[in-house]
C-alpha cells in the first residue's frame, strides 16, 4: 500500500538554493500560537508567523470536505437509480458500484487541475508561495482522497448488503487488485491509489496546461504512462488497446505498491518542477 | 491669513485634514507648510498642531508690497502700453478709485 | 511598518522580448508612488516581479531589504491588485472571496472590508466574474485596502470604474493610507486625476526607468513658452524642447528643465507668456510611443 508519506520528500527539492526562510519553523507547528497577523519585517520573526502553518490545509479541507461528501451522497443515488433501472431490464450479475468508481478517477482529475489552474493563482495573489501551496497539497491530496476512498468502499460495503438482502451476485471484475468485494482493506487501498495518483495527474495537466508553451505534451505523455503503469498495479487500467505487460495478480502486494509509487512519484517531480516559478498570468475574470 | 479669517495664535487645519479635503498627498501638505514654518508663517506647536504665526499678517502683506510692482503693476502698464491706453488715464483712475474708496 | 523597495539591475524577458531593462531603483517606505508608463512599457511586468508572481530573469528585487520571489516572509506583506482583481477565481462569489482573503492574509480587515462592500454596494451573492463592468474593479480595490499589506500595489485596477466611484476610492484610499502608513505604488494612465494622490512619480518607458522625482518637482520641470515665434526660439535656444507647435506667427514651446525667477523675467520681458504644464502632457512627450506610433 502506498506510503502516505512518501509523496512528500519529492516536493521538498533540497537542491533548490534558497535560504527557505521558513524552513526552521518544522517541528514546531504548535508554536505560534499568537497566529496574531504581525507586519514586521524585523527579520527576527520566526519563518513564516503570520498566518499558521496549516492555515492553507485547514481552510481547503474546510471547504471541500463537505462538498465532496455531498457529491458522495449524490453519486450513491445514481449508482442506486442505476442498479435498479438494471435490474428492470435484465439481470444483475455483478456489481454496479465498482465500475462507476472508475468515473469518480475523472472527478479527482478534473480536482487537481482544479487546483492548479485557478486556485493556485488565488493563493499567490493573497500572498502564500508556490512551494506552501504545493505542501498543502501533498497533504490535502492524500487526506480527500483518504476520505473519499473510505466513502467509496463504504458504498461498496453498502452494495453487498443490498446485493445479499435482493440475492445479487456481488462479483467484481477479474482485473482488480481486490478478488472479492468484501476485502475492504484492498478496496479501501485501491480506491484511495487510485485518486491520489488520478488528482496528482489533474495537478500535473493543470501545471502543463497552465504554464504551455510546449509543456502540455511533455504532461500529457507523462500522464498516459502514469495511467497505464498505475492501471496496471492496481487493476483499473481500462485502457483496452494496451496488452497485459504484467499479470496483475502474481505482484505481492509490495510491488504493487512499489509500482504505485513508481506511477506517482515522476507526475509529483515534474508537477513541482513546472509549479516552482509558474509565473502568474494576467486573468481575465 | 491676509483677510484676516484665520488669525494670529489660530490652529489649522492638521496635514492629514488638509490631505483628505484636497484629496492631495500628505506629504505635499506637510511640504507646504514646513516651507510657510521657514517662512514663519506659521509655528508648530509639539503634539498640538499648526498654528498661524502672530506676526503671519504683517509677514505676508510685507512679502506681497514686495512684489506687488513686479507682479501687478509692471504687466499692468505692459498691457496698457500693448493695447494703447494713455499713462495718464490710468493714473487719473487710481486717483478716481481711491477718492471713492475714502481711504 | 514601512517597508522600503529595492530593485537593482532587473531584468525581465519573455522568450525574446525584453520587457524590463536593467531596471534599477529604490523606493523609500511608507510613501505612495505613482507608476507611468504607456502601454507594454513594462509597468505590469516590473509590479508582477515586485509582488512575486513572475520571477525576474535577472537582478535583485527587495522589499526591506529580503529577495521576493518565493519568499513566504515578504510576499505575505505585499499585495498586487490588478485590472482583473486577483481577488479569487471568477467562479467564486464575492461573499466567499472575502472569507478566503481573511484565513489567508496577514492584518485584514474583516470590518473594514465589510464597510467597504457595503459602502460601493457590491452584490455578496454574486460571482466575480458576473460582476457588471463598473462593479468588477470595486472588490480589487477593496482588497487592496482592507488587506492592509505594508506593500500595496494598484496595477490600473480602477479600469470600469466610473469617475465618482473613483473619487470615492481615491478619498478611501488617502484616508487609510493616512491612518495605516504603508508604501503604496500605483499603476494608472489617469495621470492628471490621480497625480495629487502621488508623492513621487516613477515613468518607465520601453523596460527602462526613464526618471524617478517628487511629483511637484517634476511638474515645475515644465513650462510652456507662447509668444512671437522668433522671441520664443530665442528664449528656447539651448533648452530641452519636448514639443513646439506654431499658428501663424504664433508659436508655443514646452521646455522641459525648469526656469528660476530670472527667466521668468527675461521670458516677460521678451513679451512671452509662461504657463504651467501638466504632468499629463510631460508624460506624453517624454515617453517614447511603443512601437514607433504617435
Amino acid at each position: 500500500m502506498s506510503d502516505p508519506a512518501a509523496p512528500r520528500p519529492a516536493m521538498h527539492d533540497p537542491a533548490d538554493g534558497s535560504a527557505a526562510p521558513d524552513d526552521h519553523r518544522d517541528g514546531r507547528p504548535g508554536d505560534h500560537g499568537d497566529g496574531a497577523p504581525d507586519g514586521h519585517a524585523d527579520g527576527r520573526s520566526s519563518g513564516g508567523a503570520d498566518g499558521h502553518r496549516w492555515d492553507v490545509v485547514r481552510l481547503l479541507l474546510g471547504t471541500h470536505l463537505p462538498f465532496l461528501v455531498l457529491c458522495w451522497a449524490v453519486f450513491a443515488g445514481a449508482v442506486l437509480v442505476i442498479t435498479f433501472g438494471i435490474d428492470l431490464r435484465t439481470t444483475i450479475t455483478q456489481s454496479v458500484w465498482d465500475p462507476a468508481v472508475m468515473i469518480v478517477r475523472w472527478f479527482a482529475l478534473g480536482y487537481g487541475v482544479y487546483f492548479v489552474y485557478r486556485m493556485l493563482p488565488v493563493y499567490v495573489a493573497h500572498g502564500r508561495t508556490r512551494r506552501e501551496f504545493l505542501r498543502a497539497m501533498a497533504v490535502f491530496v492524500p487526506v480527500a482522497a483518504a476520505v473519499v476512498a473510505a466513502l467509496l468502499t463504504l458504498g461498496l460495503a453498502l452494495e453487498g448488503v443490498l446485493y445479499r438482502v435482493m440475492d445479487w451476485p456481488h462479483r467484481v471484475g477479474a482485473e482488480r487488485l481486490f478478488d472479492a468485494p468484501d476485502q475492504l482493506p484492498l478496496v479501501l487501498g485501491t480506491y484511495w491509489a487510485m485518486l491520489v495518483i488520478w488528482g496528482t495527474i489533474g495537478l500535473l495537466l493543470g501545471a502543463g496546461f497552465y504554464r504551455s508553451g510546449g509543456n502540455e505534451l511533455v504532461v500529457l505523455a507523462l500522464a498516459l504512462v502514469m495511467v497505464v503503469v498505475s492501471g496496471y498495479a492496481i487493476g483499473f487500467s481500462g485502457l483496452p488497446f494496451v496488452g497485459a505487460v504484467v499479470d496483475v495478480a502474481d505482484l505481492p502486494l509490495a510491488g504493487t505498491a512499489a509500482l504505485c509509487l513508481a506511477s506517482l512519484l515522476p507526475g509529483v517531480a515534474v508537477s513541482w518542477a513546472l509549479v516552482r516559478d509558474i509565473p502568474i498570468r494576467n486573468r481575465v475574470t | 491669513m491676509v483677510s484676516g479669517a484665520l488669525g494670529g495664535d489660530e490652529q489649522v487645519m492638521s496635514t492629514n485634514q488638509y490631505a483628505a479635503y484636497y484629496r492631495i498627498n500628505p506629504a505635499t501638505v506637510a511640504k507646504a507648510f514646513q516651507q510657510l514654518v521657514e517662512e514663519q508663517v506659521l509655528y508648530k506647536k509639539r503634539g498640538i498642531g499648526m498654528f498661524v504665526s502672530p506676526t503671519a499678517r504683517d509677514a505676508l502683506r510685507t512679502q506681497r508690497r514686495e512684489r506687488f510692482f513686479s507682479d501687478v503693476v509692471d504687466p499692468m502698464v505692459a498691457e496698457a502700453k500693448a493695447v494703447g491706453v494713455p499713462i495718464d488715464e490710468i493714473v487719473a483712475r487710481i486717483r478716481q478709485l481711491d477718492g471713492r474708496k475714502g481711504r | 511598518m514601512t517597508l522600503d523597495i529595492e530593485v537593482t539591475g532587473l531584468q525581465l524577458r519573455y522568450g525574446d522580448v525584453t520587457a524590463l531593462d536593467d531596471l534599477t531603483f529604490r523606493l523609500a517606505g511608507g510613501r505612495i508612488y505613482g507608476l507611468l508608463g504607456r502601454n507594454g512599457s513594462g509597468k505590469t511586468s516590473l509590479l508582477s516581479v515586485v509582488a512575486g508572481f513572475r520571477k525576474a530573469s535577472a537582478g535583485t528585487v527587495l522589499v526591506a531589504g529580503q529577495p521576493v520571489f518565493e519568499n513566504p516572509r515578504v510576499t505575505r506583506r505585499v499585495c498586487l491588485i490588478r485590472e482583473t482583481g486577483d481577488t479569487g477565481d471568477k467562479d467564486d462569489r464575492v461573499g466567499d472571496a472575502l472569507h478566503t482573503a481573511a484565513h489567508l492574509r496577514p492584518g485584514w480587515d474583516g470590518d473594514y472590508a465589510d464597510a467597504l462592500v457595503d459602502r460601493f454596494e457590491i452584490p455578496r451573492r454574486t460571482k466575480l466574474g458576473e460582476l457588471s463592468l463598473g462593479q468588477r474593479s470595486a472588490p480589487g480595490m477593496i482588497f487592496g485596502l482592507a488587506a492592509r499589506a505594508p506593500v500595496t500595489l494598484f496595477d490600473e485596477s480602477h479600469l470600469g470604474m466610473d469617475a465618482p466611484s473613483r473619487a470615492a476610492f481615491s478619498d478611501e484610499l488617502l484616508s487609510d493610507f493616512m491612518a495605516h502608513p504603508r508604501t503604496m505604488i500605483i499603476s494608472t494612465h489617469l495621470i492628471d486625476e490621480l497625480s495629487p494622490l502621488f508623492e513621487e512619480v516613477v515613468i518607465i518607458d520601453n523596460g527602462r526607468l526613464l526618471l524617478q522625482d517628487e511629483t511637484d518637482v517634476l511638474r515645475a520641470r515644465g513650462a510652456d513658452v507662447t509668444g512671437p515665434a522668433e522671441a520664443v526660439d530665442r528664449f528656447v535656444a539651448g533648452r530641452t524642447v519636448l514639443r513646439e507647435r506654431q499658428l501663424g506667427r504664433t508659436k508655443s514651446a514646452m521646455v522641459y528643465g525648469g526656469l528660476d525667477e530670472q527667466h521668468r523675467r527675461q521670458a516677460r520681458d521678451a513679451g512671452l507668456d509662461l504657463g504651467p504644464v501638466a504632468l499629463q502632457d510631460l508624460f506624453v512627450h517624454l515617453t517614447q510611443p511603443s512601437g514607433g506610433q504617435g
